[in-house]
């Protein structure tokens, strides 16, 4: 029986791991903690996300948590993130007032180039997924557009 | 030399004996090493972990999708598949429309009336095959129509989707032979309904709307098609067998389902992870990086394995359980990033109507004695066949 093949038994069994001598990150093999793994049991901070009728709610957010996620498992449903945070759908944007611009930062030039697909687009506009929560954003209000479409 | 970063193997998603039981394999190198390295299909890499698999659906600079989705290549343009934001993007917002969840919310009855139609073909016989007789008709019977393949052709155009699904690796001749065949046919009912009156559908959309600023050729409107039928046929249906499956096997879980006990909501999405129809797509680096530990090459092949990630133990505990009552919200089914299934929400609503339907009118349906599993191979796996035993009802459509 070939052992390299499905059903010869345990992964020792597949070629050339023998030879690599790879166990347990004793040859950088090792598993790299997540991002959101180190980060949580540091705090929440309260953001308050208002849509286009002025209906407030307010969302706890961990810190290191980025806006848009904050939203969509919150059931703010004027954010739909549709890429899950990696900057390539435009369908989590916001509007950041002039208040909070300062403490959310300015958008990355890649951002920018994705905000052309967003819908009614403006000076205050970001992509949500690319915030993540810092301690100063306790208290900041979030405008969620009338459409994402 | 010792101390490479990553675990040599064999894997091909193509090979039938992998398709058996990935997920083994994939915990016996992600217990060793979170990458993986084939010197099959032209030699790729594979990370194993959630985080990882999730990382190169996510980072299109880095992982590029322009030279393919499909390894080995598909041999065909897929589109907008094989494109980078931003210029997916602009592919993505034209089509997206016709696939929002408020779409498919509004498509329920006529799903529920393929389903109807479909049980009401074997319901008296206390008998079926519910893959070939309900999950695999089920898709080409949803999706065949909205493209306007008449009635008599669906069943021919299916069976040769779904074969060009499964045999790209198989018969090279003759994959090429039925995509003309395929690419005439379709072409042609696209030909056909520049004649006709306006519809407000997608092949109108693709006849008459700009895409990146300009109008599609045939071809390419063709290209769009053949994507959008790939995806609809053996990924859906993949749920829907395994789901009914695990289902025939745990009837507590049938009872929390009909109760009302579990919300279907949240069952769903630990149905579509645990089955994880498509297992992986191929993408290609661009720059050098360092994935999972281990440093990447510009050109250099990276399949990402949904299975893989769906299966991480990190991310789902007890991951090889179907445990209708956990938050699989995250799963990597549908793919992440830019490339995230357009027809996930459709995808839903045709689960969620072919397990009730089949709850409700086949209460005791179990699978035949003796009957033991077997997986087809390629981007999609999916039971081949399931068959099941009823004690026999009544029709419901005329």
């Amino acid at each position: 029986m070939d052992e390299t093949r499905p059903g010869g038994g345990e992964v020792g069994a597949y070629e050339h791991e023998r030879d690599t001598g790879a166990r347990n990150g004793a040859n950088g093999c090792g598993r790299i903690p997540s991002s959101s793994a180190q980060l949580k049991g540091r705090g929440v901070v309260s953001i308050r996300y208002v849509d286009q009728d002025g209906a407030e709610r307010p969302v706890e957010v961990g810190l290191g948590v980025n806006l848009m996620e904050a939203a969509v498992r919150n059931g703010v449903v004027a954010i739909e993130g549709e890429c899950g945070g990696a900057c390539a759908c435009a369908t989590c944007h916001v509007y950041i007032p002039e208040a909070w611009r300062a403490v959310a930062g300015e958008p990355s030039e890649h951002e920018r180039m994705m905000l052309e697909f967003g819908v009614e687009v403006d000076e205050r506009s970001r992509l949500s997924c690319q915030i993540k929560v810092t301690p100063e954003m306790d208290g900041m209000t979030v405008l969620t557009p009338r459409s994402q479409r | 030399m010792a101390d490479k970063p990553f675990i040599e193997t064999h894997y091909s998603h193509h090979d039938p004996a992998f398709a058996q039981d990935p997920y083994g394999f994939f915990a016996g190198v992600r217990s060793k090493c979170p990458m993986g390295h084939s010197d099959q299909l032209g030699s790729f890499y594979f990370p194993t972990t959630y985080d990882g698999v999730k990382r190169v659906f996510s980072e299109f600079r880095t992982f590029t999708s322009t030279e393919g989705a499909g390894l080995p290549d598909q041999m065909v343009r897929l589109l907008p598949v094989d494109l980078d934001p931003p210029q997916h993007t602009r592919w993505r917002r034209v089509l997206n429309r016709f696939f929002t969840s408020e779409a498919a919310a509004e498509d329920r009855a006529r799903i529920q009336t393929v389903a109807d139609t479909l049980v009401d073909d074997f319901i008296e016989r206390g008998r079926a095959d519910a893959v070939n007789e309900l999950t695999r008709p089920f898709l080409a019977m949803t999706m065949l129509p909205v493209l306007g393949v008449p009635l008599e052709d669906r069943q021919m155009i299916g069976q040769k989707l779904l074969w060009m699904v499964h045999n790209r690796l198989v018969d090279h001749e003759g994959w090429i032979k039925c995509y003309q065949e395929v690419d005439a046919y379709l072409t042609g009912l696209v030909a056909k309904r520049r004649l006709e009156p306006r519809r407000n559908d997608l092949v109108q959309c693709l006849i008459e709307e700009e895409f990146d600023g300009r109008r599609l050729s045939d071809t390419e409107g063709y290209q769009v098609i053949l994507l959008t039928l790939f995806g609809a046929l053996d990924s859906t249906s993949s749920a829907m067998s395994s789901s009914l499956y695990h289902l025939a096997r745990h009837p507590a879980d049938k009872q929390r389902l009909l109760s009302g006990e579990t919300p279907w909501e949240g069952a769903l999405e630990e149905f579509i992870r645990f089955s994880t129809p498509i297992q992986g797509l191929r993408r290609q680096v661009t720059q050098p990086t360092e994935l999972e530990g281990c440093p990447l090459e510009p050109g250099v092949n990276v399949l990402a394995l949904c299975g893989a990630g769906n299966r991480d133990p990190e991310k789902f505990p007890e991951p090889d359980l179907c445990l209708i009552d956990r938050d699989a919200r995250d799963h990597l089914s549908f793919g992440a990033g830019a490339h995230v299934c357009i027809g996930r929400h459709f995808a839903r609503v045709m689960l969620q109507t072919c397990l009730e339907t089949v709850l409700r009118r086949l209460p005791d349906y179990d699978v035949e004695p003796g009957f033991e599993p077997d997986y087809t191979a390629s981007e999609a796996r999916a039971l081949k066949t399931l068959p099941i035993v009823f004690t026999p009802g009544p029709r419901v459509l005329a």
